[in-house]
């Protein structure tokens, strides 16, 4: 059932994208995102599609992977559309349906929050399809280094991600395990009324969360035997490498963020 | 030199409880191979911890390599040479990847880089791991995540190796790797092994037995001289193999000769 499960959503491969230190596509996200919220004219909009489609271009996903992202979202951009077309009292009225107006400066605003959405889906996505999560928790880990003086425990929340990553598998495997074992004892899980549904996700949790409970002092216990001291003097295995096309990737992007903010006026 | 000795070491989980361990003295040489084998709840795997500082004596005192064992700075180096693994194999494997995880101890030890890459090489080539380096845990068999796991502690170079029932979760192909795996350690790199087992087939390949009865060490002898007197062990509740009984027979019925094959069978760990 869950043998072919993978983390996150990340789909190896070999683009410039992939290529490119997690650290840089953090800052590069980080500056889209940005750039996302300050576009609010159609050039504006313009512009952000032209880049972010670019972007799409260079990472070598699939259309439909990307598709398949939006589809959890699509109701979100469908309802705040909705909500903005017929609240929004701006500009002539376009058509009444019952006692609504419907405006065309609601239908703009419903656009451009609709658009935002997407492009911020679309960003993201394309960060975590081209970004392993162990590299994502590395490329984190050492953003947040600098805040480790405001007290942000960098390394134990890059430390727990890791570990979450490594279980995740763990824990459908067991969990398979555990509805065989109480289907084999007469659990519904997939039949059977909605009582029946809810007793049998019980008997599923209820095991799980203990096994959970039981792994996790054991592993507390191994980590402690192989010298475990928090994240004090510690040296990584793991290294990124920051080489100059990121930051010229970087640059390109801040610099076009730059003129996007001029050229939307 | 001595690489451990319990010194009337007693332990109790919470005061006012019953003694897990009551004035236990032993020693381990270097060089040396102790299984100790006994039924649950006889502080097989708390004697074991006592040696890595996971738990501290509450009366007597534990030392390696001539060092007391007590808390603070010094424990870190310690279980740099005091490696252990555990009986779970999935409870164990703390990092996204094999090549990770083996880096574990290395990165809490703060070895740089370069050198991580070193030895984890070789570490990879002593547990036969080399092609799985950068697998994922849950696409391993229990052997391979086993092999894992020494492989984790060899990378700090210990010199003393201690398992709590590293191999009871395994199959028999399984247990055969990390036996096999053992054996090259103890004879090739002299590393002194510690290995709680229930299965005495294991606990022969060894140098030497203890047997654990209610927090005590009952009975501690030389592997030879074990297979000679196991008489000793019928009238515990260690269930003797088949080929022990064999033994037994054969030395009733006085048959010199077959014994010793038998015995030599026994010690080579071939029945694994
Ligand atoms: N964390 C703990 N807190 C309290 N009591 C404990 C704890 N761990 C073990 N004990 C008790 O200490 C005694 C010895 O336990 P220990 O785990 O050392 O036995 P063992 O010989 O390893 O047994 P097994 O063969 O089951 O592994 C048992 O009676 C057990 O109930
Ligand atoms: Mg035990």
């Amino acid at each position: 059932m869950f043998k072919h499960i993978i983390i996150g959503q990340y789909l190896p491969g070999n683009s410039f994208l992939h290529r490119m230190d997690a650290r840089a596509k953090l800052i590069a996200v980080l500056l889209m995102i940005m750039v996302i919220f300050l576009a609010d004219t159609w050039r504006g909009y313009g512009a952000v599609t032209v880049g972010t489609v670019g972007v799409w271009m260079i990472s070598g996903v699939p259309l439909r992977y990307i598709l398949k992202g939006m589809y959890p979202i699509l109701i979100l951009i469908v309802g705040t559309f909705l909500l903005h077309a017929f609240l929004t009292q701006e500009g002539e009225v376009i058509a009444t349906v019952g006692a609504f107006s419907v405006y065309s400066g609601g239908i703009e605003q419903g656009l451009f929050i609709g658009l935002r959405l997407f492009f911020l889906v679309l960003v993201t996505s394309l960060l975590t399809l081209t970004t392993s999560p162990i590299d994502l928790t590395d490329g984190l880990e050492q953003m947040l280094q600098p805040l480790k003086r405001f007290g942000v425990p960098a390394h134990e929340v890059a430390l727990m991600m890791s570990i979450a990553i490594r279980f995740i598998p763990t824990l459908f495997q067991e969990a398979e395990k555990i509805i065989k074992a109480q289907t084999a004892r007469g659990a519904k899980f997939n039949s059977g009324s909605m009582k029946q549904r809810t007793q049998a996700m019980i008997s599923l949790l209820v095991p799980l969360f203990i096994r959970a409970f039981k792994r996790a002092e054991d592993l507390a216990l191994a980590m402690e035997a192989r010298g475990y001291n928090g994240g004090e003097k510690r040296t990584k295995l793991r290294a990124l490498t920051w080489r100059r096309k990121d930051t010229i990737a970087c640059l390109i992007v801040a610099v076009s963020a730059v003129l996007l903010f001029f050229f939307q006026r | 030199m001595t690489a451990v000795s319990f010194n009337h070491v007693s332990f109790r989980y919470e005061e006012e409880s019953d003694w897990v361990l009551e004035d236990v003295n032993a020693e381990i040489e270097e060089g040396e191979w102790v299984s100790i084998i006994g039924p649950n709840g006889s502080g097989k795997s708390t004697l074991s911890r006592m040696c890595n500082g996971l738990l501290s004596p509450v009366e007597g005192e534990v030392f390696i390599e001539g060092k007391p064992v007590r808390p603070g700075e010094e424990l870190a180096l310690l279980r740099q040479k005091v490696g252990m693994v555990f009986q779970n194999p999935d409870h164990q494997f703390v990092a996204p990847t094999v090549k990770d995880d083996i880096a574990f101890g290395m990165e809490n030890a703060g070895v740089p880089r370069n050198e991580m890459v070193e030895r984890i090489e070789k570490a990879a080539m002593q547990t036969g791991i080399e092609k799985i380096l950068d697998a994922e845990p849950h696409r391993l068999s229990g052997g391979q995540k086993q092999r894992v796991a020494i492989a984790g502690t060899l990378v700090l170079h210990p010199t003393l190796l201690i398992l709590d029932e590293a191999t009871s979760m395994l199959d028999p192909q399984g247990k055969r790797e990390v036996m096999n795996i053992l054996k090259d350690l103890h004879r090739r790199d002299r590393i002194t092994i510690l290995h709680v087992t229930h299965d005495l087939r294991e606990a022969a390949i060894g140098t030497r037995i203890w047997l654990m009865r209610f927090g005590n060490i009952a009975i501690d002898l030389d592997s030879n001289t074990m297979l000679d007197q196991m008489n000793q062990f019928d009238t515990n509740d260690i269930p003797l193999p088949y080929e022990f009984h064999l033994l037994q027979e054969l030395r009733r019925r006085h048959c010199k000769e077959e014994a010793g094959l038998v015995k030599r069978y026994i010690r080579d760990g071939i029945a694994l």
